[in-house]
């Protein structure tokens, strides 16, 4: 049904804002003119001579030939525009006694080509262009009596230093994280694949913001068919905005109704590469450090790196682990209420009577008190999200004495269903992936009402529900439940159990990888 | 399209109101019963009582005087803290209920008319039926028939035959447990240390045994002020219809007839000393000579095997010729107490309770469905079959010590 939605909308590339804003205008003063004075004067006027913009004429070397400079303040790099640029064209030609040819056009050749020592720079003639690139934090450097602009990269803002993940902690494995500069992104990813076929596909999203986006991938690994459907998709993405990686992955998913996320999004720059090198794509947004991961299979979402980087026994146990976690986050409180108020002969006798004689007293059926404590939960964990660190601990502590304690002995819930609902908090806190998470948060008020209404066959009921729309839902294509359903067997030995290293000799089928073998000797 | 999906999910979603959780009952307003007792009325005033209200009423054969047994869970929490749940002053954690009536259902149903949580049989551990009832024709499977139909009762529940009041088991002051019935059930499992004790039978069992035309033995218990003893077994003929009682040393030579022993002990005199062993398992086998339809042989080979864990006779017990006497000894006793269990199963109740019929079964098929009805009826061939014990008996152990006190005078 996405599917469908998505193609419908416009595929036309929608040329940037300030573009259209010049063409509506047909303005002939927003051309680049020859003169210096002019051309400063537009760009103030386009800008609104903002407190930012720093302009700065002069003249180059002992010569009358004047010039200038116009960059944002902050964003260009001072530093290097004072000793790279102006040094070099206001003293060293003088120093090195060069000749200054007359012709304007002479002149940008001459700085262009000899005098400026900056390794990213480029000539450009559009006024458009120019802009965007002042905007984006390049210099832009006129020279009086040409219509050519020289455009410095002299992109210099203060960054954050490389952070430890604060959502994905690891005990094993490298503490670096991704930061809010692409830049430095693609420095974590390229750092760790040296592979020549790694591609970096650059593009640019939001018609006010003007965000970059990269598209990585490794070419000779990545399924062509799964790459152009991203492009394909990245392609129609039409709004003014994009804040953070979440607007491309809400613009590019597959079905906007499931609770399930279809698109993977992580902070850690070794998980991006072993996604890459699995045949997967992943997409860097500027100003977030959330990179974006797809195709998404169930088994990513559950996976955690360091399920690979601890011995095979370890990481096989954990994964258990894990899988259990997703199931007891999703139905302990649901198999609480319909072993309570359904089939009490299911509980073993004495564990029956105790729970009997606990719920002695407590005014409300299983359900609504299952409901008000795991409601409460979710309001504690939100609002411990939301309040500055030393704040927080004291919601977590008010919020666990009072509900851990004080509801019990005010007899408004029993206490196993505190032991309850703190066994599916813990269980849900093992998920690795906070998307999946939220979503079995969800889902486990489904259950809960299932439970309620049907029982222990409610509970299967909401099962085969879920398990339904999983298998139907795909991501990026792809199906979601892969390798389960559709069957890959030869995948298996990576999904709920870990094989040693030295068995994982294919990449996974799902993602139709180019090259399936790992390893030189070749896999099966 | 849309307005069809739209009308659809809301008919889906109002179906689920629809069940209106009819099985929707809290855990704490559902009444345990743990146990049942099934005994017959000693007086008859209830049933004028009942007579004098509804005149007209046909009158009935059986009547049963029957013991729930609820749990008051409130009782089970140590100390009756908390919200301490129920106005039980004396804090217990049993609640019996008698009940007077013809029909099993109906005394069910009206329990529900005196307790504010009605029964819920689904953990009923113990069903006690007493000798009383089972005496009478039928009465053993009448009395059971509820039970087994109810889908909610469990066939796992542990059937006793109850020497005197059944009403009596359920109301023993054990001191270990709170509960009387988890105190009976929970002895029903000593078995493993006390070959004196039939097995556990449950309900399922006797259901089997009540449709099959052969004698069966369910478990004998005895009530006492404090504690019940749970030991011999009640023979039933083939009619379902209970016998009689077999002693404690007669349970135990039956349990090794049939190889049922899991652990126990054995006494014997060696020297005029006692001595006794710790039973560790047993081996049962049986062979049978069969040429004669009319008088078949079978011999009954049990070994068993275990440790020395007392003996007031003084002698070397790593000298062997030693343990093999010792090993004789024991081996003599285990054949005289089998042979006393045939003199009163094969000889005078004429019950195979041996279960000889279901080793023909097992290995004998061909002739197992010539003589089946000729077994224990039409011409009674285990009547007249002959039974052989043939004892074996391994002492792997003589314990931590060879001797306790210095051989006297030697």
């Amino acid at each position: 049904m996405m599917r469908r939605f998505l193609s419908q909308r416009r595929q036309k590339k929608t040329p940037s804002l300030i573009a259209q804003r010049l063409q509506q205008r047909n303005d002939p003063t927003l051309a680049l003119s020859t003169s210096l004075q002019q051309n400063m004067e537009t760009f103030k006027t386009v800008l609104g001579s903002p407190h930012d913009l720093l302009t700065r004429s002069f003249f180059i070397g002992n010569t009358n030939h004047s010039c200038g400079v116009i960059a944002i303040d902050g964003l260009a790099n001072c530093d290097m525009l004072d000793t790279q640029v102006l040094g070099q064209i206001q003293l060293m030609i003088s120093t090195a006694s060069k000749m200054v040819p007359t012709e304007p056009d002479e002149i940008v050749r001459m700085l262009y080509e000899e005098v400026l020592s900056v390794v990213e720079i480029s000539k450009a003639t559009d006024f458009t262009k120019t802009l965007e690139s002042i905007l984006s934090g390049d210099t832009a450097l006129f020279i009086d009596g040409s219509a050519e602009v020289i455009i410095i990269d002299s992109k210099g803002w203060k960054t954050r230093s490389v952070e430890e993940p604060v959502s994905e902690g690891l005990v094993r494995g490298p503490r670096d994280g991704f930061s809010e500069s692409i830049r430095d992104n693609t420095v974590h990813i390229r750092r760790r694949v040296k592979d020549p076929s790694l591609r970096f596909e650059g593009s640019i999203v939001g018609k006010r913001s003007r965000t970059d986006l990269i598209i990585a991938y490794i070419e000779n690994i990545v399924d062509p068919e799964l790459l152009n459907e991203v492009r394909r998709r990245i392609s129609t993405i039409d709004i003014d905005e994009v804040e953070e990686s979440g607007f491309i992955e809400q613009w590019i998913e597959d079905d906007f109704l499931s609770p399930f996320p279809q698109v993977h999004n992580t902070e850690r720059p070794d998980k991006v590469s072993g996604a890459l090198f699995q045949g997967r794509i992943a997409i860097l947004v500027d100003g977030t450090p959330m990179v974006l991961i797809l195709p998404v299979t169930i088994g990513l979402l559950l996976h955690s790196p360091e399920d690979y980087y601890e011995r095979w026994i370890v990481g096989t146990l954990a994964r258990l682990l894990r899988y259990l976690a997703a199931f007891l986050a999703v139905y302990s409180p649901a198999f609480y209420i319909a072993l309570v108020t359904f089939h009490p002969g299911l509980i073993p006798s004495d564990l029956a009577f105790s729970i009997a004689a606990t719920r002695d007293g407590v005014p409300f059926p299983a359900f609504v008190e299952a409901i008000m404590m795991v409601t409460t939960m979710e309001l504690l964990q939100e609002a411990g999200l939301r309040l500055p660190k030393p704040i927080g601990q004291t919601v977590g502590i008010v919020g666990g004495l009072v509900i851990g304690d004080a509801a019990v002995s005010a007899g408004i819930v029993s206490p196993v269903m505190v032991i309850v609902v703190a066994l599916t908090a813990i269980a849900s806190f093992a998920i690795p992936a906070y998307h999946l998470a939220i979503a079995f948060r969800m889902i486990r008020f489904f259950a809960m009402f299932m439970a309620a209404i049907f029982g222990i066959y409610g509970v299967v009921l909401s099962l085969i529900v879920i398990m339904i729309h999983l298998s139907n839902l795909t991501s990026i294509g792809y199906p979601y439940l892969a390798p389960l359903a559709p069957q890959m067997p030869r995948d298996w030995k990576d999904l709920i159990l870990r094989a040693p290293v030295t068995f994982l000799k294919n990449r996974p089928d799902a993602l139709h990888p180019k090259d399936e073998n790992r390893m030189n000797t070749g896999g099966s | 399209m849309n307005s069809k999906l739209t009308t659809f999910c809301i008919y889906l979603l109002l179906s689920t109101l629809l069940a209106g959780c009819w099985d929707q009952v809290q855990i704490e307003e559902r009444g345990f019963v743990v146990g049942v007792g099934i005994d017959i009325p000693r007086t008859k005033k209830t049933e004028q009582q009942a007579k004098q209200e509804a005149p007209d009423k046909p009158p009935v054969k059986e009547r049963f005087l029957v013991t729930h047994q609820f749990v008051v869970p409130g009782g089970l929490v140590s100390g009756g803290q908390g919200s301490g749940g129920g106005q039980n002053t004396a804090n217990e954690a049993f609640h019996n209920l008698v009940s007077e009536g013809d029909s099993l259902f109906e005394i069910s149903r009206e329990l529900a008319s005196r307790t504010s949580r009605a029964p819920f049989y689904q953990h009923m551990k113990i069903l006690i039926v007493s000798e009383e009832v089972a005496r009478t024709k039928d009465g053993f499977a009448r009395a059971l028939d509820f039970y087994l139909r109810d889908p909610d009762s469990r066939r796992s529940s542990k059937v006793f035959i109850s020497k005197g009041l059944a009403k009596e088991v359920l109301e023993v002051k054990p001191k270990t447990e709170k509960l009387p019935a988890i105190y009976v059930n929970s002895v029903a499992e000593n078995n493993i240390k006390n070959a004196r004790m039939l097995p556990a039978v449950r309900l399922g069992d006797v259901h089997e045994e009540l449709l099959s035309p052969y004698s069966f033995v369910v478990p004998r218990i005895r009530p006492e002020e404090q504690e019940v003893k749970l030991a011999g077994a009640a023979v039933f003929a083939h009619d379902n219809q209970l016998m009689g009682f077999l002693g404690e040393e007669e349970t135990e030579g039956l349990n090794f007839l049939t190889g049922n022993i899991n652990g126990g002990m054995l006494k014997g005199k060696f020297k005029n000393n006692l001595v006794s062993m710790n039973i560790q398992g047993i081996k049962h086998g049986i062979k049978a000579d069969l040429r004669d339809r009319q008088h078949m042989k079978f011999t009954i080979e049990i070994e068993c095997e275990g440790t020395l864990a007392e003996s007031y006779a003084t002698m070397d017990y790593l000298n062997h010729m030693a343990m093999e006497k010792l090993e004789q000894v024991f081996a003599e006793e285990i054949e005289r107490m089998s042979y006393d269990t045939i003199r009163k199963v094969h000889n005078q109740m004429k019950v195979d309770v041996i279960k000889l019929g279901s080793y023909l079964k097992q290995h004998h098929f061909s002739l197992w469905k010539k003589i089946r009805q000729d077994w224990e009826t039409g011409q009674h061939l285990y009547e007249k079959s002959e039974i052989i014990v043939q004892a074996k008996v391994y002492l792997r152990n003589i314990g931590a010590i060879n001797r306790t006190e210095r051989q006297n005078n030697r």
